[in-house]
């Protein structure tokens, strides 16, 4: 089977004098990206990791080469771009590409530019913590989801979707015992308000497992923000609910609906199956509940966090975000969520306070009190 | 006397079914016309998802079995899913949510036990549900349903335009609340609604119940050109043309085209809703159209409890036909047709008026205000010798008598109860009264059958009240008026009657009848 030249990357010095090192498996990708290999590299003693692309991996060979060398350099292009607007406005929240650049590679006698952008390696994911059962108190957990928040707080501002927020996207800079440092990497699949992208034109450019419910049935909102920050905002919310739950809002209202209403079977249109979404999204609400944190602390948490989760999840992406913005400011600004998690983790802290304050009566109560006490 | 059940089903519409809407469970109405597709993962989210498998498949751990979970879209019937998912059900640590995604995932595909429907749970679930979430139709809808089984038509009014303002194009919602307004008495508004609906033209569940209501109102539909031609659509699945082909045989039997009501009732059965199969077994037993495979399409249908229900009473298997009656009652317990069937088959068949008293009393209390209604459950009440309660319910019978409400021939059912009461409080003189009114209009206005009946109860009164021999002379008249060739639920009553009148001679010492007086009556 031929190797793409993007495959070819192992052992060579990039230009700004990274050493590419060992091909990552997908697992250990921490930036996603359709069509690209990834590899860690290091400088000066740093670990940073590559994301390279080439033409072959665009079109098959019998396709016109002018046609997919625009299309490969269309999509890194566009990627390159996000990247570069998210490094001039500082967002912090999202992971800053430190090199972009490209590397001709013989290949038969014939140079093929292979394209490269370099990130700072991250610590791990947040998949990777889900999947190794690592401990995250509730209270990190909803600092995690602040600085996810943040981050598309910051790419929405300035006219950026990402439309593939999961958990293998969320990674975290920070070292063992340290605080949860949580950025948003793969600008690969986001849009932007002004400049076209290639699969601008795909109903659901994210990942399909966790894409919201209009584009798992191929119908997506109208307008950019109900299409694409709409779609960031139910990913967010399924976020919320799978970092709890261990579940994600798409599977869960998938299981309760019947056979003939899932996306392969039905035909009908989205408007058509929407009363039946919403029977199941509200069972799936409920269900929710006991997944909450502090619930014996502050039941307001849990309260809270059920209305966050309805609102950024609702199945009818015409009605997702702050309801009592739906007709004076926007309902998908993010800002209001940054709010809401900032008050959450405030309570949080308290009711983390009260549970040690319970704890240390509990240690402190003799063994042979009588339970009434 | 007193009962509507004769005849029980004397016209049968094609009319929307309104059921309760379960979670993962469609009615077939509901399957959508055309198939959709599911779009395959993109590479690298491909991997990441076998990426998930293999690590499932090299370490089984709750969060792995959840991520498993969370591409089931995409690894639909694998066998590392099932197992996935019967992994998180058993897993202690498990969160609910994830609990109940695993169970509709893996367990949701098995048989589910039904439960019970309580109107009282459905009012609960369904207030709470539009509490969360106003948007609900079908919440709304399923209150609306709930309340019409308690017999509040306002508030299921209010539920159903609910519905309406939330989802008002939606199929199901449209036919369900054709369906209520059929119920309410206001056919008018409830063909218009579906008239009107956008998606009338291109829709056959909403033609076929377009078509069903403009009969109810006898007219034809403005749309029978279009409905023909969707009918015979080969771009729909013969599950979503029967109602409508039903529709058009039904068209077709009221204008005397038999012949053709026949070739659409053979195309509407290859796969049809059981309501097109209660149809065509109306139609058979009514003789408009002979020789529909009514029994093969019932049995390849897994419900069919109207159907079932009157097959198992015409076969005197009184006690299926009660279980269908009550299984027809969880679908549409607003509706009275399934209490006559149950009540019929209880008192007449079963002998059993506790049983019969049941249906009687779900009857009432969907339909409280309608005399006919409590008509019946003062019937059975006066038989369970609760006289109390049977004086306090037939008051509605009383003043619809007193202002000679509704039709006359219903007045003349009521009379006939008014009869009964009295003979139960020993007031003979107004029993007999009461029931020689009764039998004096049906005669007057030729309606054997129930003068039959009405002379039948008023024997089996006048016995138990210790006049055999009126009772014997009385008996005698209502054979000779109801002698048939036939074996029907009446001839089955007066056996009935005949032999309760035989069980009171005896407890009087009169020597009991020998030989069967339907015999003698008919030689």
């Amino acid at each position: 089977m031929m190797r793409h030249p993007a495959e070819e990357l192992e052992g060579r010095t990039l230009a700004e004098g990274y050493v590419v090192g060992e091909r990552l498996s997908i697992t250990e990708d921490h930036t996603g990206g359709g069509f690209s290999v990834c590899y860690n590299a290091s400088k000066d003693g740093q670990p940073f990791f590559v994301k390279a692309t080439d033409l072959t991996f665009y079109g098959s060979d019998t396709e016109d080469l002018a046609v997919r060398l625009e299309r490969a350099l269309s999509i890194y292009n566009f990627e390159k771009l996000l990247l570069e607007i998210a490094r001039l406005h500082a967002m912090s929240r999202i992971v800053n590409v430190v090199a972009a650049n490209q590397i001709a590679l013989d290949i038969g006698g014939i140079p093929i530019p292979v394209f490269y952008l370099v990130f700072k390696k991250a610590e791990d994911n947040l998949r990777e913590r889900l999947m190794d059962d690592l401990p995250m108190e509730p209270i990190d957990r909803l600092r995690a989801l602040r600085q996810v928040v943040t981050g598309l707080n910051q790419l929405h501002t300035h006219g950026i979707a990402h439309q593939d927020v999961k958990p293998s996207n969320v990674v975290n800079y920070a070292k063992q015992g340290e605080d949860l440092d949580s950025k948003i990497t793969d600008l690969g699949r986001g849009s932007h308000r002004e400049h076209r992208a290639l699969h601008d034109s795909i109903a659901c450019a994210g990942d399909k497992r966790y894409a919201p419910l209009e584009l798992l049935y191929e119908e997506p909102a109208a307008g950019f923000d109900r299409r694409r920050l709409g779609a960031d905002a139910y990913l967010f919310g399924s976020l919320i609910a799978q970092i709890f739950s261990g579940v994600t809002i798409t599977q869960a209202v998938l299981a309760k609906l019947p056979e003939t209403h899932q996306p392969k079977p039905w035909g009908d249109g989205y408007a058509t199956l929407l009363p039946r979404l919403r029977e199941a999204f509200d069972a799936v609400v409920v269900e929710l509940r006991p997944s909450w944190p502090y619930q014996a602390e502050d039941p307001k948490i849990a309260a809270k966090m059920e209305l966050t989760v309805r609102q950024l999840c609702d199945p009818d992406p015409a009605r997702r975000g702050y309801p009592g913005a739906a007709s004076t400011v926007n309902p998908l600004d993010m800002q209001r969520y940054i709010s809401v998690l900032d008050a959450l983790i405030l309570q949080a802290s308290l009711a983390e306070r009260e549970k040690a304050r319970r704890l240390k009566e509990l240690m402190a109560a003799p063994a042979n009190a009588p339970a009434t006490a | 006397m007193t009962v509507t059940f004769i005849p029980l089903r004397s016209d049968r519409r094609l009319v929307p079914r309104w059921r309760p809407l379960k979670a993962r469970a469609s009615l077939k109405e509901e399957h959508p016309l055309s198939a959709g597709k599911l779009a395959p993962l993109e590479p690298v989210d491909a991997l990441e998802m076998q990426s998930s498998v293999g690590a499932w498949q090299s370490k089984r751990s709750l969060p792995h079995a959840l991520e498993l979970l969370t591409s089931a879209s995409h690894l639909d019937g694998a066998s590392d899913l099932q197992e996935a998912a019967e992994y998180v059900i058993e897993h202690a640590d498990a969160s609910l949510a994830a609990k109940a995604l695993a169970i509709g995932r893996y367990a949701g595909r098995r048989e589910l036990g039904e439960p019970i429907f309580d109107p009282g749970v459905a009012i609960r679930e369904a207030r709470a549900r539009l509490a969360r979430d106003p948007r609900n139709a079908f919440a709304a809808l399923n209150l609306a349903h709930a309340f019409c089984a308690i017999g509040k038509k306002e508030a299921a009014k209010r539920a159903v335009d609910w519905a309406l303002a939330v989802a008002g194009n939606n199929r199901t919602i449209l036919r369900g609340a054709a369906r209520f307004l059929l119920h309410v008495d206001a056919p008018e508004r409830a063909h218009r609604l579906l008239a009107r609906a956008p998606s009338l033209k291109h829709d056959p569940w909403l033609l076929a119940g377009e078509l069903a209501l403009a009969e109810v109102l006898d007219r034809t539909s403005s749309h029978v050109r279009t409905a023909r031609e969707l009918a015979v659509s080969e771009n729909l699945a013969p599950f979503h043309r029967a109602e409508l082909q039903a529709a058009l045989g039904d068209m077709q039997v009221r204008r005397g085209d038999h012949k053709l009501a026949k070739k659409s009732y053979l195309v509407a059965l290859r796969d049809p809703t059981e309501n097109v199969v209660a149809q065509a077994q109306f139609l058979s037993a009514t003789g408009n159209v002979s020789n529909l495979p009514v029994d093969h399409a019932m049995g390849a249908l897994r419900e069919a409890p109207e159907a079932r229900g009157f097959d198992a009473l015409a076969r005197g298997d009184w006690a299926e036909a009660c279980k269908q009656a009550h299984r027809w009652l969880q679908d549409e317990p607003f509706s009275t047709r399934p209490v006559n069937l149950g009540f019929t088959a209880a008192e007449v068949g079963l002998q059993d008026m506790n049983a019969a008293y049941e249906f009687a009393e779900k009857g009432y209390q969907a339909n409280p205000g309608k005399p006919m209604q409590h008509n019946n459950l003062a019937f059975t009440l006066a038989h369970l010798g609760v006289l109390d309660r049977a004086e306090a319910v037939f008051v509605t019978c009383r003043t619809a008598i007193a202002r000679q409400d509704g039709e006359a021939r219903d007045r003349a059912v009521y009379r006939a109860t008014e009869g009964l009461l009295a003979f139960r409080r020993g007031q003979i003189d107004a029993g007999r009264q009461g029931y020689g009114d009764a039998v004096k209009y049906f005669e007057a206005h030729g309606e054997r059958v129930r003068r039959a009946v009405a002379l039948a109860r008023w024997a089996d009164e006048e016995a138990r009240a210790g006049n055999c021999e009126e009772a014997m002379g009385i008996l005698a008249r209502s054979l000779l008026v109801g002698q048939s060739d036939e074996r029907t639920i009446l001839t089955l009553l007066l056996e009935n009657i005949e032999r309760s009148i035989g069980v009171q001679k005896a407890r009087t010492g009169a020597p009991p009848p020998t030989g069967s007086v339907i015999v003698r009556a008919r030689g």
